[in-house]
């Protein structure tokens, strides 16, 4: 989903593009909840669901959901498609500054 | 199409975003082991001071009850947890090969023992600070000066400076870990 100057519209948007730069520092093999990401955002839960959904629509990130005691836990960790589409867009907004 | 101070301030956005997240990884899981390790070691010394006679037993089982509440802790921990590389571990094990020698070498003396430990730890923690961010600094540098003051300095208050310097100190800088996002 870029746009001619190499951009991601799933992306651009300035939430999104923390919340992949969030995820983005993330090991392979490790999940972060949605109570942390909120704070690590500062974003409220309706904001940062919404976000969600649409990355993951996007096959950007992947999300799971269990009962944790009697508490449900949403866990989040972005796909390799979307550290791709994160790098990608990265690059163009460095190119467009001539970095 | 976007400006190119647009894309700029994005990139600022993305670098903070990114440090706040790689610290958060870093140092926030481990707030609640130093929180753990404050409450316990204030206690400890609040009791030998309040009841003094039985600092060596009090003490050891301070250690022991805080070793036992750690696994605890991280099974009830939701953060998320970044394994340790090995090498950290392999650094930790030559400090404690070492102090365990030197606390042989300094004998008898229990509090000189105790603070030779607290600092040993206390420089592991700076040294793990110069790898993964300057907090384990200020933590192991608050530790170390504090028990060694409280060890020259407060003699028959040893106990109680110990539980309101250490104890705090540790338990501040777990708060402040904690919060590291």
């Amino acid at each position: 989903m870029t746009t001619m100057n190499g951009l991601d519209e799933v992306i651009h948007q300035s939430t999104r593009l923390r919340i992949m730069a969030a995820l983005h520092v993330m090991k392979a093999d490790e999940w972060i909840e949605f109570m942390h990401l909120k704070a690590l955002l500062g974003a409220s839960d309706g904001n940062l669901g919404a976000h969600l959904e649409t990355l993951s629509k996007a096959g950007y990130i992947e999300s799971s959901k269990q009962i944790a005691g009697k508490k449900p836990l949403t866990r989040i960790r972005p796909t390799p498609a979307g550290r791709a589409a994160y790098h990608g867009h990265v690059a163009a907004l460095r190119a467009l500054l001539g970095m | 199409m976007i400006t190119k101070e647009q894309a700029q301030d994005m990139l600022a956005s993305v670098a903070w975003t990114e440090q706040r997240s790689t610290q958060y990884f870093n140092l926030a899981q481990y707030g609640r082991y130093g929180q753990l390790w404050g409450a316990i070691l204030a206690v400890g010394h609040a009791i030998c001071f309040f009841w003094p006679g039985n600092e060596p037993m009090v003490l050891v089982c301070s250690d022991i009850v805080a070793a036992l509440l750690m696994p605890f802790l991280r099974n009830n921990d939701t953060t998320p947890k970044r394994a340790t590389d090995r090498r950290i571990w392999a650094a930790a094990a030559i400090l404690v090969a070492f102090a365990a020698v030197a606390a042989y070498l300094v004998g008898p003396d229990l509090r000189g023992v105790e603070v030779l430990w607290t600092c040993m730890i206390m420089s592991g923690f700076m040294l793990r600070g110069l790898l993964t961010g300057n907090r384990w600094i200020a933590l192991g540098l608050v530790g170390a000066i504090a028990s060694v003051l409280a060890y020259i300095y407060l003699g028959s208050w040893y106990h109680i400076a110990m539980a309101t310097t250490l104890g705090g100190a540790l338990l501040l800088a777990g708060t402040w870990l904690r919060t590291a996002r």
